[in-house]
């Protein structure tokens, strides 16, 4: 795919980071992957992402913290939550902090994908 | 057992026994002592009479023979007159006291110390003087006094009282011997009395305490009579009826307690561990899936999709697990019991059995978390479904009463045994084979309903069932507010 996605993937759980790095990779994508909600504000800060999937609990500055910072400075990322213990209160708070998408762990390939392809086509859509 | 069961007592027999034994043999020494002492003094008194009756005789009989001057007849007579039984001695004293003559069966024996003593006493009076010394004798002493009254000289009649002694002893005996006889019926009669009116019956209780003491709670004491103890007994009875009562109440009330302690233990621990099961479990379901599409052989394919497959049952168990977590929020809305009941049977695939919903016309809304309460219902209907026969019904009842709705569900199923039934909202007890379910369905619903400030119940077998099929009801009960809303069925 000539024009794939800029996704950043902020996770403190390597394994999953280097897993969906490679996935996306392959699919066509630029995958970024940093370990710390600091390091994804401080990349956010200096460079624009498509699509930022962040897990929301992280050591130090966690999802939501950096949902809502983030969102501050660029009100239109797009910005999709992940968390391993999904409660309907950790979805709402992160949906009304602007969150584009919430994802619970362990969440399928056609999930993801799917948040992908509704990136891709509002930015084919923002670009006609 | 108390320490006052293993001190030593004294048994209320015998308290009751001691003391009239020792009342009655004190009675009976007494009323023995006064008859017999009074014997002996009637019997003494007699001798005293006879001995002065015939020391008179005899005086006269001396004086005569002096008057007509022939004392030489004195002698002969006197010892005809000695040989009268119970006369022992008759002795002629002249007027100091020494003997003239004696006669009769002890007339050679030595006159008595004491005589001395008591001629002054017979001299200086018309009285016969008598008293008794050592041995069976009474000795009487008069004095044998001329026309003009001068002192001739003394005679001295010595009785035999061994017949009087032997007399007072054989009464003496014979008294004993009735008091003794008497005094034995007595106590026995009272031992008797007391066995069978008392300490039996309190033998009986003690023994029954001792059951209950021991923890049976089901010992009753045996209701004898309707006396004192038998009151006594009854109120023991009902005593431990109620403690039985009681006890059965808080022993469920801390199975409750200690099930909901279970549950929110298992919440707190499955939220603690999501994390560290779920990001893994990620990872893996991502990997596999993505092997899974890039399969070079269907066999891989198949594996990978397995890999899949049991992640997935792992995050249901999680999801479940953290059913039982208490930190998350209810979105409690006044929720249509109704609708409530027909979206946890479309929850529940219910091909195998037919649910038929009952439910009066007019039923009021339920405050409740429609997600959790629909899933705990689901649980329920899924349980019974799964108990029923292929072809068998499933019934849902709704129903007020009082402040409470009430939705019954009757499935036609075995039944749960006993020993399972109050087993059966405990996490992850299950009946079913091995791998069929995790054991957590009802106590999910459990939870959920008592979170609603509600309660479950099982009631197998179910009430109004056919022998056949035992079946199962699980009631559940959820808080009606006092003026709720009320909405057409």
């Amino acid at each position: 795919m000539p024009d794939g996605l800029s996704l950043l993937i902020v996770d403190d759980d390597k394994a999953l980071l280097e897993v969906l790095t490679s996935l996306l990779s392959q699919e066509g994508h630029n995958v970024v992957a940093v370990p710390s909600g600091y390091e994804a504000f401080d990349l956010l800060g200096r460079q624009e992402f498509d699509l930022v999937l962040v897990d929301l609990r992280m050591r130090r500055m966690n999802g939501l913290e950096l949902l809502e910072a983030e969102k501050v400075r660029h009100p239109e990322a797009r910005i999709v939550v992940m968390t391993a213990y999904a409660t309907v209160d950790a979805a709402v708070q992160a949906l009304r902090s602007g969150a584009y998408d919430f994802l619970t762990k362990p969440f399928k390939l056609a999930n993801l994908r799917a948040i992908i392809r509704r990136v891709e086509e509002q930015k084919r859509a923002a670009a006609a | 057992m108390g320490p006052i069961s293993r001190r030593f007592y004294i048994s209320i027999r015998w308290k009751t026994i001691v003391p009239l034994l020792a009342v009655v043999v004190v009675g009976f020494a007494a009323s023995s002592y006064f008859s017999v002492f009074r014997l002996g003094r009637e019997l003494e008194a007699s001798t005293v009479a006879t001995a002065r009756v015939l020391t008179r005789a005899w005086e006269t009989d001396i004086v005569r023979a002096l008057e007509a001057g022939r004392p030489q007849e004195i002698a002969p007579t006197l010892d005809l007159k000695a040989r009268l039984p119970g006369i022992e001695r008759l002795a002629v004293l002249d007027s100091r006291g020494r003997l003239i003559n004696s006669h009769g069966r002890l007339k050679g024996r030595l006159l008595p110390r004491d005589l001395a003593r008591r001629l002054e006493p017979a001299r200086s009076s018309d009285r016969v003087v008598g008293w008794r010394e050592k041995g069976p004798i009474y000795h009487a002493l008069a004095a044998v006094r001329t026309k003009e009254g001068r002192v001739w000289g003394y005679i001295m009649l010595d009785l035999s009282i061994a017949h009087t002694e032997q007399r007072i002893a054989a009464a003496r005996r014979a008294t004993l011997a009735a008091n003794a006889i008497t005094i034995m019926v007595v106590v026995t009669a009272a031992a008797l009395a007391a066995n069978v009116l008392v300490h039996k019956p309190l033998q009986r209780l003690r023994e029954t305490m001792a059951r209950v003491a021991s923890g049976d709670l089901a010992a009753r004491a045996p209701f004898t009579s309707a006396d004192e103890l038998g009151q006594l007994e009854q109120s023991f009875n009902k005593m431990i009826e109620q403690i039985e009562a009681k006890n059965k109440a808080l022993i469920e009330a801390q199975e409750r307690l200690v099930l909901r302690e279970k549950l929110a233990s298992i919440g707190l621990l499955a939220a603690g561990v999501a994390h560290e099961i779920n990001n893994p479990l990620a990872t893996i379901s991502v990997a596999a899936e993505r092997l899974a599409e890039q399969a070079a052989s269907p066999e891989q394919k198949q594996m990978a999709e397995r890999i899949l497959s049991q992640c997935a049952r792992v995050t249901q168990t999680i999801s479940d697990l953290l059913s039982f977590d208490r930190t998350g929020t209810f979105d409690m809305v006044h929720f249509d019991p109704v609708r409530l009941v027909q979206d946890a049977i479309e929850a529940v695939d219910a091909s195998s059995a037919r649910i038929e919903v009952s439910a009066p016309s007019l039923i009021p809304k339920v405050r409740v978390d429609p997600v959790k309460m629909r899933q705990a219902l689901a649980n329920i209907l899924l349980n019974a479904v799964q108990a029923s026969q292929p072809d068998g019904k499933v019934k849902v009842e709704l129903a007020r009463i009082g402040n409470w709705l009430q939705i019954s569900v009757s499935d036609s199923g075995p039944g749960i045994r006993p020993e399972n039934l109050r087993r059966i909202f405990d996490p992850f007890f299950t009946t079913k084979e091995e791998g069929e379910g995790r054991g957590l369905g009802l106590a999910i619903a459990y939870e959920i309903v008592k979170n609603h400030g509600g309660e479950v119940a099982a009631i197998s077998p179910a009430p109004g069932t056919q022998s056949a099929q035992k079946g199962t009801m699980m009631k559940v009960r959820l808080p009606l507010e006092a003026q709720g809303a009320v909405s057409g069925g």
